[in-house]
């Protein structure tokens, strides 16, 4: 099926499994009704359970639903969905508390039923969990604790959300409506143990052996990896990977890197990881030998998915290069001969990673590499400064403003390349990025 | 331009769950009766009827039932003074005798609790429900 009618149907099916629930509940004999707002609320809450419950599979890294996407814009949507969910259900809660407030009884968990404690816990719970996740950052929370009690506090809420709804029972009171939203809830169970159990034990099944651990340029280092016992893996070039090392995969402690090798060598892949967090900096310290887990390929991010494209042009910033070399990595290893343009901003021409590799791919593709340096040598002759639409000008001639253009590194830049990209008259559509870094 | 996607999905998504949810309660919901307040009747001593009321907010009835309005409209109660007698009106506190058959399992548990009543607040409880004879007006015989 081709991208844009599957990515249609699935963002329909999304849909569908947002509205079941209140469908359901239209259908068939309906409880009297209680006034308007009274409904609505309830109507709300029933939604902003629909969408909570849809937010597990966003992120189970279903791979065929994410494909025509990119799992990145999933997470992206994820964050979005889960702001709109959490209003619909504090709305749930405004509305009762506005207009009801007495049908809320007391908020004492002692005096109050099981049930309302359970709503209230869920509500607080979400609140905290997208709080925490919005500005992470900010708090100072740890990447790995983040993640970790995010899906047990997701979970938890969730669970206890559905609780509330079980024990409030009204509009589940016939059977067969209490078995498909016991189903429906039991669904989104079934998933998180997939995720949790399932996949992890997949991943132990297939685990790989660290080859080598390579200094680069710029506090970077390439670590390649060999599968073990099995294959390997086919991706495309510009795509990443879910890296976990010296742990099991039930930890969940993983963290996403673009391959950076060759895609037309899947029994030995690498990924070039710069010195950046606390996990980045133990990479350096990894032996050969040593067991890694993959999870992966993932990402829309690829020359490939663009076999028609006149040209490419690729933009990056420091370790920004890691999926921009697979893809021309994977070129030259396929002898392709369309014409490629790399501009690449780095602070200072010591630290550009892949520096002389590139310098040697040129002769082996049609590349015209442009260095941008922020802190120059004093006898520097190229480009300095940063890349902006009057230095994009000189190296995109008009007819070349038809390639499709790649763009990795900081955020700051990769926005303000997007700013001048399209100030050049470059469309939107052939602008590529992968969003990292959403918490 | 996917994040621009991105966000008119999510737009897309609330829109549709929101149109549902009005639907929802649009479908379900005659337009809400406004309730007049409840009168006590004067046969009933008032000192009773207000113990009744003490007791009826003390046990946080208006969780499922309403009175003029107040607490949760599912089952309101306005206007049950006139409709049913002081031992029909203990019954149905209490799911005891023909109240047992006629309630939903689900409420007939809730209403265990009652039994745990002092006998002098369930009479003034009883009292309380008697007094409740107005109907919200719009509302035709039953």
């Amino acid at each position: 099926m081709n991208p844009p009618v599957s990515a249609v149907l699935w963002v329909l099916l999304y849909l569908l499994l947002v509205a079941a629930p209140l469908l359901v509940l239209l259908i068939g004999p309906v409880p009297p009704g209680a006034g308007f707002w009274w409904d609505f609320s309830m109507a709300l809450g029933f939604a902003g359970m629909a969408m909570m419950g849809v937010q597990f599979a966003l992120t189970a890294r279903l791979r065929r639903a994410s494909a025509p996407f990119g799992i990145d814009i999933i997470y992206y949507f994820h964050r979005y969905a889960a702001v709109i969910a959490l209003g619909l259900l504090l709305a749930h809660f405004a509305v009762l508390r506005i207009d009801y407030a007495e049908a809320l009884g007391a908020i004492d968990p002692r005096r109050a039923p099981w049930h309302m404690t359970a709503g209230r816990v869920a509500l607080a719970l979400f609140a905290v969990v997208i709080i925490t996740s919005l500005w992470r950052k900010p708090l100072g929370i740890e990447y790995d604790r983040w993640r970790m009690w995010h899906a047990l506090l997701a979970t938890v809420a969730f669970l206890a959300a559905a609780g509330h709804i079980a024990g409030v029972g009204y509009y589940t009171v016939a059977p067969w409506k209490r078995v498909l939203w016991t189903a429906y809830t039991l669904f989104w169970v079934l998933l998180i143990a997939y995720v949790r159990l399932a996949k992890p034990w997949a991943m132990r099944r297939r685990p790989w052996r660290v080859a080598e651990v390579r200094a680069e340029r710029g506090n970077a280092w390439t670590l390649a990896l060999a599968p073990e016992g099995h294959v390997g893996l086919a991706f495309a070039p510009g795509q990443f990977a879910w890296l976990t090392l010296r742990a099991s995969p039930y930890h969940v402690k993983e963290h996403p890197f673009s391959f950076s090798s060759s895609a037309e060598n899947g029994a030995r892949i690498e990924f070039t990881i710069k010195e950046l967090g606390d996990f980045t900096r133990t990479i350096k310290t990894v032996q050969p030998g040593e067991v890694a887990y993959l999870d992966g390929p993932y990402g829309v991010f690829s020359i490939d998915r663009h076999p028609h494209a006149p040209g490419f042009v690729f933009i990056a910033g420091g370790v920004g290069i890691a999926p921009i070399m697979s893809m021309l990595r994977s070129a030259a290893d396929r002898g392709e001969r369309r014409p490629l343009t790399l501009v690449y901003a780095n602070n200072r021409w010591d630290d550009v990673i892949f520096r002389e590799e590139l310098e040697q791919l040129r002769e082996r593709l049609d590349l015209k590499l442009v260095h941008v340096l922020a802190e120059p040598p004093e006898d520097w002759a190229g480009e300095r400064g940063y890349v902006d639409d009057a230095l994009l000008a000189r190296y995109l001639p008009p007819e070349q403003r038809t390639f499709e253009c790649f763009l990795c590194g900081p955020r700051p830049m990769t926005d303000a390349v997007q700013r001048a990209l399209t100030a050049l008259g470059v469309p939107l559509r052939r602008v590529h990025f992968e969003l990292f870094e959403m918490v | 331009m996917r994040e621009l996607w991105v966000r008119i999905v999510a737009g897309i998504t609330g829109a549709l769950v929101l149109l549902l949810a009005l639907a929802f309660a649009g479908l379900q919901s005659p337009p809400t009766p406004v309730a007049a307040p409840a009168m006590p009747a004067a046969a009933l001593p008032p000192a009773l009827v207000g113990a009744g009321h003490a007791v009826y907010e003390a046990q946080g009835c208006a969780m499922c039932h309403a009175i003029a309005g107040e607490g949760n409209p599912r089952y309101p109660l306005d206007g049950v003074g006139g409709r049913r007698d002081a031992a029909e009106l203990r019954d149905w506190i209490l799911a005891t005798g023909a109240a047992e058959e006629a309630l939903p399992a689900r409420a007939a548990r809730m209403k265990q609790d009652y039994r745990a009543l002092a006998g002098s607040e369930l009479d003034a409880l009883v009292a309380y429900m008697k007094s409740l004879t107005d109907r919200p007006p719009g509302e035709g015989e039953r």
